[in-house]
């Protein structure tokens, strides 16, 4: 249970990150939406709480859980993303497809 | 082009990572496998049904007919108690490479009538020895090393865009630039995990890079022909077995006693003694304390738990390393990561390949290579698959099964690897992953019904088990194996 719970919070910490990263933006064609600019450095609780979790079901493996449950939300939100990506590019590919077809009737 | 630090790591990356990647694919695919090496044994053994009859200390008796045998063989035969991840009382002992092992009815103490194999501890010793003994040992220690400073260039080249490109993947980008973050999203996001195993794994094969003999010793000791000036000693101890041994019931708990209560995980025997050692499950640090019995009339004769910093940093290393502490949850990130670090060196040597592919105008050299790599990312995941394949189709009362298993893995293996070199010195290598991957997505396909075909006592609604969670992986790297080569 710790590990699901863990893997949420890491997935929403680096899906938060992900949407401040430039790059990660323009790859999915999104804007960054107005409100997570507010809630910027709040997000850098989630990782704490993943933490502590991990502290409170079992000290001595902690750290060794933290840390993999990371990974695993890492290559998550990486494969999410990526599929996000491509549906965004299809949208507006059709989208485009359309214009041109009104644009010429 | 600026010779600065980034581009000479590119080089070292490449070449070192290369080199070492092709085997260092192998050992990474079959740790992710030994990680499940008990589980994998009772896929492997579809006669004992995943749910069994509770434990009794009285059941141990039952066993040491069997035990007293070995011990005439000259084995060192040991005792499995049932545990979360195995329900059943097993005797076991080591063939030279693998853990050979018969389960019992944890509460009756009878034998199971199950077929020979040579079980998940099969995966065990090729990870680390690649099933090649000391010397195998010493190739994956060095290669352990190589991979050290294949993780020190990379962070290096990848410094400046390692946060930033952390969770960046284009699988529908240009095909270098998607195996490209293929390597990048597996290597930095498993890096804890691979910079972990890579420092645990090296340290605790530490002796066979600084053995207490000088390397030169033992290439002459190798090559000497030696006359032996005495005639041989019997193999087997001369030391006097007893008839028979003490009840076990009263020993496991007296251990119980100094150790803790459902810490006992194993008994091992010995001509003279008995030794009930804690269980690995018991926390990360593996200190395999024991309590030491006569094998004559069971009284306590010591207890042994090694003390010392040096001692403890090797017991958590090893544990860390691997990982029987864990519960199931844990062992599928071990399980996960493992693969992934396997996909990092796969897709790395195809990074490398595709690079030099028209650069190097196909050269001889550049054809081998593409060879071994066909024969490394594809042909250890076919013999592997075909291991399972001849489990349950090789014929149970085969003389020396568990070795029929292991010849078969490394007939296709070996297939697999010339196979591919072929297509690769004819100049069409797509024809060679292409075939290979499609055959490694059949054998992974059709596993599943092999398992309902030849599983005793199969039903399709059961809690979830060992053959469950085995069939779906297979049926997984079937439809990624079917995906590459549909986009090759």
């Amino acid at each position: 249970m710790t590990i699901i719970l863990c893997t949420f919070l890491w997935s929403l910490f680096l899906l938060l990150q992900a949407c401040h990263e430039p790059k990660m933006l323009r790859f999915a064609r999104i804007q960054k939406p107005a409100w997570l600019q507010r809630a910027a450095g709040g997000r850098f609780v989630l990782p704490l709480v993943a933490l502590v979790l991990c502290f409170a079901e079992r000290a001595s493996t902690a750290i060794p859980v933290w840390v993999a449950t990371f990974s695993i939300a890492a290559l998550l939100v990486a494969l999410g993303w990526a599929g996000l990506a491509r549906y965004r590019e299809l949208l507006i590919t059709a989208a485009d497809v359309r214009t041109v077809g009104l644009g010429k009737e | 082009m600026q010779d600065t630090l980034r581009t000479r790591m590119g080089w070292l990356h490449a070449w070192v990572g290369f080199a070492a990647g092709l085997l260092l694919f192998c050992v990474f695919a079959s740790g992710c496998l030994a990680v499940f090496d008990t589980e994998l044994t009772r896929w492997l053994q579809p006669e004992a049904s995943p749910q069994t009859e509770a434990f009794s200390p009285q059941s141990l008796d039952h066993v040491l007919p069997a035990v007293h045998d070995l011990l005439v063989q000259g084995e060192k035969p040991f005792i499995t108690l049932p545990s979360r991840r195995d329900p059943y009382l097993r005797l076991e002992h080591h063939d030279g490479h693998e853990f050979l092992t018969v389960p019992y009815n944890p509460k009756t103490g009878e034998r199971l009538t199950v077929r020979a194999t040579a079980g998940g501890t099969f995966f065990y010793d090729l990870h680390y020895t690649m099933r090649s003994g000391v010397y195998g040992e010493t190739l994956v220690a060095f290669v352990g090393l190589a991979l050290l400073l294949t993780i020190g260039s990379g962070i290096i080249i990848h410094l400046k865009g390692l946060v930033s490109d952390l969770m960046l993947l284009r699988p529908f980008a240009a095909r270098l630039r998607a195996w490209l973050d293929v390597h990048v999203v597996a290597a930095v996001v498993f890096l804890p995990f691979i910079l972990l195993m890579a420092y645990s794994g090296t340290f605790i094969r530490a002796r066979t890079l600084f053995p207490p003999v000088s390397y030169l010793a033992s290439i002459e000791n190798a090559f000497r022909t030696s006359v032996p000036s005495t005639p041989r000693r019997p193999e087997k101890s001369a030391v006097s077995i007893p008839p028979s041994f003490p009840p076990l019931a009263p020993l496991v708990a007296e251990a119980e006693r100094t150790i803790g209560a459902g810490q006992t995980g194993y008994i091992l025997f010995q001509p003279q003694n008995i030794l009930i050692s804690r269980t690995d499950a018991s926390g990360p640090l593996l200190t395999r304390e024991h309590v030491d019995f006569s094998a004559e009339d069971g009284h306590v004769l010591r207890h042994v738990l090694l003390p010392g910093a040096i001692t403890h940093t090797e017991q958590v290393l090893k544990g860390l390393h691997y990982a029987r502490w864990t519960g199931v949850g844990m062992r599928w990130l071990y399980f996960i990561s493992g693969a992934m670090g396997a996909v990092m060196f796969a897709s790395g040597s195809i990074i490398f390949l595709m690079k030099r592919r028209r650069q190097s105008g196909e050269r001889l050299m550049f054809r081998i290579a593409e060879g071994l790599a066909i024969g490394s990312i594809v042909g250890l995941p076919l013999g592997t698959l075909a291991f399972f394949w001849a489990n349950r189709l090789l014929p149970v009362a085969l003389h020396d099964r568990p070795l029929a298993e292991g010849h078969v893995f490394l007939a296709v293996w070996v297939l697999s690897a010339v196979s591919g070199m072929v297509w690769s010195l004819l100049g069409r290598p797509f024809q060679g992953w292409k075939i290979q991957l499609f055959c490694l997505a059949g054998l992974g396909l059709f596993l599943t019904p092999l398992d309902v075909a030849t599983r005793p006592g199969v039903t399709f609604f059961h809690v979830p088990t060992v053959f469950a969670a085995t069939d779906l992986v297979a049926f997984f790297l079937a439809l990624v194996s079917f995906q590459m080569a549909r986009r090759l």
